[in-house]
């Protein structure tokens, strides 16, 4: 089931709220225990098979934590790696199979047929919210042991397939408070007007930015300099309010329930460098490399070489979580090398007193953003030579070729342009247009407007700190009013005529 | 709320704002949540009312007015629903089937079909294959009587398999039998077509579907004045090499003697001649330069022997049921029409009679086709038969020398686009 589907909208979860209401006024108990079944239900919809392992993966987690939980001196740790290895064992089966199968059959000149595993929908997910949760039991920060709660907390339905990736003492306590069982306008209000951001951007942005984004990563071999970037760009754009559509629609969808989610994204694209990219980018799943990859390597505590090393890995690491292919480990690398220049870059300018002002920020940020899209291309590219070949024609190696409807267009420029190596081609003239069009609209939403949080700021809505300001400007403040009442209405109403073509988000097959 | 309200506390919000949020009760988020469920559902309900009344598909008729209404969109989704729909509301006894060409070139509403009493509904559909023709054709049967008679143009290259292709089965999930109707109610695309109707009553060359299902292509029109002929058949000439060097040389899946296509085309026949249906098997008149494209790709040992693969369909199902009435009908060549000069690059002036560009005829070569059908003696067009399939080889040869001899460029043009689209295949 999608979010972005009448199916869930009329039918999922006005039962599943109506439902949780009134039970929770018996009995709080009952009230988790609906939402949990409802979350399992949720899940079943796409594959009821898989059912039974997640089921089974909660068990055995909640088992081990507690073996962690009573265990005391080296047991513990046994507890704790005898966990994490099964999990990433099962995660590794999974996910890494067919990859590995195909590494042997290249190093080894070997034939072992594939076994075509098919990847459990959230397994990423409630696999590292559990493995977290191991880690903060061996830690001793878990205070909360109702398993119920536990089974609310990897099931709850807005995470459980997308994210963000938990922590479990952010949401045991939430689950355990009076106030998140009873019904609140408020919540009702905020929660509906966030989600409708979040659908608005799935629908309205990224399902009309992604055809111009797979046109040219599967079906165009046109890569002049402007398409290349064109359909670059629809991706980056497409990736970005896709993911950030469906985190708002999870932060929206849990404070219906009372409940707050983690903040995952915060204006990524304005982020002045690599560094600040990842504090803003896919907030939760950073947090989780840092703390139980990152930290544990040694982080910086081990002189500058090893912090680069950590770096590398991490990324490398990160990168492979994304997905079993060579595309996704270049992706990680890239990133790596990215976040270790800016490190070095920091070192050197801090040394020389470098004169950080307004254009520099500016410059930074476009930078970090070209950066960011280069690498996107390994992301979404199918093969790597299909990515050099998009990433040369981003370079300018195949020409600055414009439509030639559009060079109809130009009147004595064009001739101008000619003369300046632009070539003009048949075809395509509308493909074009619409592309860029979107990039700009989707470009001006990125980097001009408040993000989600922003617009919301009146209310801490989510778990989390901000990297950027807290507070749109004062006219761009929800509040409950009239006006605010025909903005969401009318992004409702839009989103809705939307839903005829539903798409399933990018981040779900990771 | 509590959780809300505990962190709004902690929130730095502007000056003042604290005593706004004081004096903001329950009641403001109760209002707030109403108005916006009035706006969701009073939009829905304005916007469905709307679509209705514009009627993009020609699905209700409840206003017909030439100032709002009259000229329809093509639609970009559910063509073959709303298809169905209107021919079962116009209850044809004339069925036209095929591809784009056939949906293009072949009018409905030609004064000659109407001349003979015939009742006609372009059923045909771009870019499909006769898998698709023969389940509208299946549905529309549930609804309304069999047509009298039917003309399918078959498209030579969806006849081209590779010897080992396995069965493809077919598509299972379509969309729910009620999704077409809402979607074509309430969606973004209904609501943008329905605007796109507004406007296209006063555009000159509109991108139109008409009630009888014919896509008349006239937004060609405003193209060949931008651009001109030759960048319109340039550009689709690009594309159809490409296509073209892709497709295998065969017709047989290995050790038989037929295809998912040849099933196709022979359940067609059999269900129409179940219906006394008389049916008419068109050979398109592809223009030259897509004739020279199949040549200089090896493809005419193939097409020739398709041509007689299609003869001996119609006489097997003549052998099945013998009071059935097929003909099959070659306009292909490159003969008077076929060779169509093409105009010279940036000539936006000169317009061509007979061709959009290589793949697609105009109407007026679809009247010629219709005329030969409804029993005009002309010379266009012929009906093939066992015995006729050699002399039929040998005039197209005929004609193919003739027209190298008038319009060379247009052979040199089909030899460097396959050699271009051969170098660019992967």
């Amino acid at each position: 089931m999608l979010f972005n589907s009448f199916t869930f909208l009329f039918l999922f979860l006005p039962i599943t709220a109506i439902g949780y209401f009134l039970l929770a006024r018996r009995s709080h108990v009952r009230a988790a225990g609906w939402l949990a079944l409802a979350s399992l239900t949720f899940y079943g919809w796409w594959s009821y098979f898989y059912i039974p392992l997640l089921a089974g993966s909660i068990v055995f987690n909640y088992w081990m934590g507690q073996r962690i939980g009573q265990a005391a001196g080296p047991a513990r740790k046994r507890w704790l790696t005898a966990a994490v290895v099964i999990d990433l064992g099962l995660l590794a089966y999974y996910k890494y199979a067919d990859f590995f199968i195909s590494g042997v059959n290249w190093l080894a000149a070997a034939d072992i047929p594939a076994l075509h595993v098919v990847l459990p929908i959230g397994i990423s997910f409630f696999t590292f919210t559990q493995i977290a949760y191991l880690v903060d039991t061996y830690q001793g920060k878990v205070k909360e042991a109702r398993f119920l709660h536990y089974v609310l907390f990897i099931t709850y339905f807005p995470h459980l397939i997308a994210g963000p990736v938990l922590h479990h003492a952010e949401m045991m306590p939430q689950f355990d408070k009076p106030a998140s069982y009873r019904f609140s306008y408020q919540n009702l209000a905020v929660g509906l007007s966030i989600f409708a951001i979040g659908l608005a951007k799935k629908v309205l942005i990224a399902d009309n930015l992604a055809p111009h984004a797979n046109f040219l990563f599967d079906k165009s071999d046109m890569l002049s300099f402007a398409s290349a970037w064109g359909g670059v760009l629809a991706y980056a754009f497409q990736l970005y309010f896709d993911f950030s559509g469906y985190s708002d629609m999870a932060i929206g969808i849990s404070l219906l329930f009372g409940i707050r989610l983690p903040l995952n994204f915060d204006s990524p694209y304005k982020a002045a460098n690599i560094i600040d990219f990842w504090r803003r980018w896919h907030m939760t799943l950073s947090r989780f490399l840092r703390d139980y990859l990152y930290v544990p390597l040694g982080g910086n505590r081990k002189g500058p070489v090893r912090r680069y090393v950590n770096l590398m890995l991490t990324m490398l690491l990160g990168g492979l979580w994304h997905g079993a292919g060579l595309n996704f480990v270049v992706w990680g690398a890239l990133h790596g090398v990215y976040l270790a220049i800016n490190h070095g870059w920091n070192a050197v300018a801090d040394t020389l007193r470098l004169p950080r002002g307004r254009v520099w920020g500016v410059f930074s940020m476009a930078l970090t953003f070209m950066a960011v899209c280069v690498a996107w291309v390994f992301f979404r590219a199918t093969s790597f030579d299909k990515a050099t070949t998009i990433l040369h024609g981003m370079a300018g190696m195949d020409g600055i070729g414009l439509p030639a409807s559009i060079g109809l267009q130009l009147g004595p420029l064009k001739g101008l342009l000619e003369q300046w190596g632009v070539s003009f081609y048949l075809g395509g003239g509308s493909r074009f247009m619409e592309t860029w069009q979107w990039v700009v609209i989707g470009g001006c939403i990125a980097f001009f407007l408040p993000n989600t949080q922003q617009i919301m700021g009146r209310y801490e809505t989510a778990l989390g700190t901000m990297a950027g300001p807290r507070l749109a400007a004062r006219w761009q403040l929800w509040q409950p009013s009239r006006r605010w009442s025909l903005y969401i209405g009318a992004i409702l109403i839009g989103s809705l005529l939307s839903l005829s073509r539903p798409a399933e988000f990018l981040y779900f097959q990771f | 709320m509590e959780q809300i309200e505990r962190y709004d506390d902690e929130v730095i919000v502007p000056a003042g704002a604290h005593a706004a949020n004081a004096a903001r009760s329950q009641v403001s988020y109760q209002r707030f949540t109403a108005w916006c469920a009035a706006v969701v559902g009073g939009g829905a309900l304005l916007l469905a009312a709307f679509v209705a009344i514009i009627d993009p598909y020609h699905l209700y008729g409840f206003v017909d007015s030439t100032s709002l209404n009259h000229v329809k969109p093509l639609p970009e989704q559910y063509r073959e629903q709303i298809k169905l729909a209107q021919a079962t509301a116009v209850r044809p006894d004339l069925i036209l089937l095929g591809n784009s060409r056939v949906e293009v070139g072949l009018d409905p509403d030609s004064p000659q079909l109407s001349g003979h009493g015939r009742t006609a509904y372009n059923m045909a559909l771009a870019g499909t294959t006769l898998a698709v023709n023969e389940r509208m054709y299946a549905k529309l049967r549930t609804d309304a009587a069999p047509a009298a008679l039917a003309v399918i143009g078959v498209e030579f290259l969806d006849f081209l398999v590779k010897p080992d292709s396995a069965p493809v089965p077919a598509p299972t999930n379509g969309p729910l039998p009620w999704q077409w109707r809402f979607d074509t109610l309430f969606s973004i695309k209904s609501v943008s077509d329905a605007l796109r109707t507004v406007r296209l009553q006063k555009a000159a060359d509109p991108e139109t579907m008409t009630q009888r299902g014919q896509t008349p292509l006239r937004d060609y029109n405003r193209y060949a004045r931008a651009e001109g002929y030759y960048s319109i058949f340039q550009q689709k000439a690009g594309e159809n090499a490409k296509n073209i060097v892709r497709k295998p040389h065969n017709l047989f899946v290995a050790g038989t003697d037929g295809s998912p296509s040849i099933d196709r085309l022979r359940a067609l026949l059999d269900t129409m001649a179940r219906d006394r249906t008389e049916v008419h098997l068109v050979i398109y008149p592809y223009h030259a330069q897509m004739m020279a494209m199949f040549d200089e790709a090896g493809l005419q040992p193939t097409m020739d022997e398709w041509k007689r693969v299609l003869v001996r369909e119609a006489d097997a199902v003549r052998g099945r049921y013998p009071g059935a009435r097929v003909s099959v009908w070659d306009f292909s060549g490159y003969a008077t029409m076929r060779c169509e000069r093409i105009p010279a690059p940036g000539d936006t002036r000169t317009t061509t009679q007979w061709y959009w560009e290589a793949g697609h005829f105009k109407s007026a070569l679809g009247e010629r086709i219709l005329q030969r059908i409804l029993g005009d003696d002309t010379p266009f067009g012929v009906r093939l038969a066992a015995d006729n399939l050699d002399a039929n080889r040998r005039r197209i040869a005929a004609e193919r020398a003739q027209c190298a001899g008038a319009y060379p460029q247009v052979f040199g043009g089909a030899h460097d686009l396959i050699a271009s689209a051969r170098a660019s295949s992967p």
